[in-house]
């Protein structure tokens, strides 16, 4: 004789078989000792499980879901986390194309500066930005900070009228 | 398609194009079966109705990619278990908060509602003590009444992987409750 399987015996006991498929496991069990202890088993641990209850929510979900709702919106976070990064990434992208093409027109609209004429290699270290608020005397060949090597090309340095 | 879950799909459909007190009415048919739900597998009520808050903004979110040919208890107890487990997870082995318990309905007495307190902490324990996805299946058909096709939509498995799960968790069950089951 085939035994009801276990599988079987639980859809049995939660009520899930069909009357034909009921009626053939009541049969079975009726004349089967073993598979009967099984199904009483498992009957016993259905209904031992039931002792666990829980308490309903008392809460209002309703409103807390609505008011979460609501925040997401006004978050603009109601959207999946890819289009918020992208949404992030276009704006940005805005904002350096708008920076770059500000900058450009910027620069076509003013006029350079006419260069400095440059007349010896103390006055083009005095105009260094570097050089701005450290004593000149630091700079010069020869100190002790061994800083003042010059980087202009001394030909092309226009003599001042005292130098002749 | 049952009449109520032809509503749940009409339901679906308004919050899909922004009708909050549809989603209201989703939030109120199914609130209780889903922290219940949550509960069983958190085993923390605070845990649970979070996740169950969580699972209904989810069910906001994705409105618009839900298809009616997926029952909407189906879809929407599979947010629910994907959420406890990625909770239960970042709780790992915080201890249980467990005061709440429902009223044993056959108790008298106050000693009675100690012994059916005390009854239900055992069951909560020995359902606490399965592995994942036993308790995942135990919970979704004894407390849930899904039937084992049910819980392989939920859960993604096969039916016949549920059913493994089922008869291995329940022989586990009725070995830790054996007192119980026995008296």
């Amino acid at each position: 004789m085939a035994h009801v399987e276990d599988s079987e015996l639980i859809k049995y006991v939660a009520g899930e078989l069909p009357q034909p498929q009921r009626a053939r496991v009541d049969e079975h069990v009726a004349a089967c000792r073993p598979c009967r202890d099984r199904q009483r088993q498992i009957s016993q641990t259905w209904r031992v499980l039931g002792d666990w209850q829980v308490e309903p929510l008392e809460s209002d979900l309703a409103d807390a879901v609505n008011v979460a709702v609501r925040r997401e919106r006004e978050a603009g976070t109601g959207q999946p986390a890819a289009w918020r990064r992208a949404s992030v990434l276009l704006r940005a992208a805005a904002a350096i194309l708008v920076a770059v093409g500000i900058g450009h027109l910027a620069a076509r609209w003013t006029a350079p500066l006419p260069p400095r004429p440059v007349t010896s290699g103390v006055d083009l270290l005095a105009q260094s930005e570097a050089a701005d608020g450290v004593p000149l005397g630091v700079l010069e060949l020869g100190s002790a900070t061994g800083w003042a090597e010059l980087i202009v090309d001394v030909d092309n340095v226009v003599p001042s009228e005292e130098e002749g | 398609m049952s009449p109520d879950a032809d509503n749940d799909a009409d339901l679906m459909r308004a919050v899909a194009e922004g009708d909050m007190a549809a989603l209201g009415e989703l939030v109120r048919r199914h609130e209780k079966k889903a922290f219940a739900l949550a509960c069983r597998l958190l085993a923390q009520p605070d845990a649970a109705e979070d996740v169950t808050q969580e699972a209904f903004l989810h069910v906001h979110r994705a409105a618009r990619r839900y298809r009616p040919e997926a029952r909407f208890t189906t879809w929407f107890y599979r947010i629910v278990v994907n959420l406890c487990l990625d909770a239960k997870r970042r709780i790992k082995r915080a201890p249980a908060r467990l005061a709440v318990y429902g009223l044993a309905a056959d108790a008298q007495t106050d000693h009675d509602q100690l012994e059916a307190t005390e009854r239900a902490e055992r069951v909560r324990q020995a359902v606490d003590h399965l592995p994942e996805r036993q308790r995942t299946a135990v919970v979704l058909h004894r407390y849930m009444q899904l039937s084992h096709r049910d819980i392989a939509e939920v859960t993604g498995w096969s039916v016949s992987a549920v059913e493994s799960c089922l008869v291995r968790a329940y022989a586990q069950l009725r070995q830790e409750l054996r007192d119980l089951v026995e008296n």
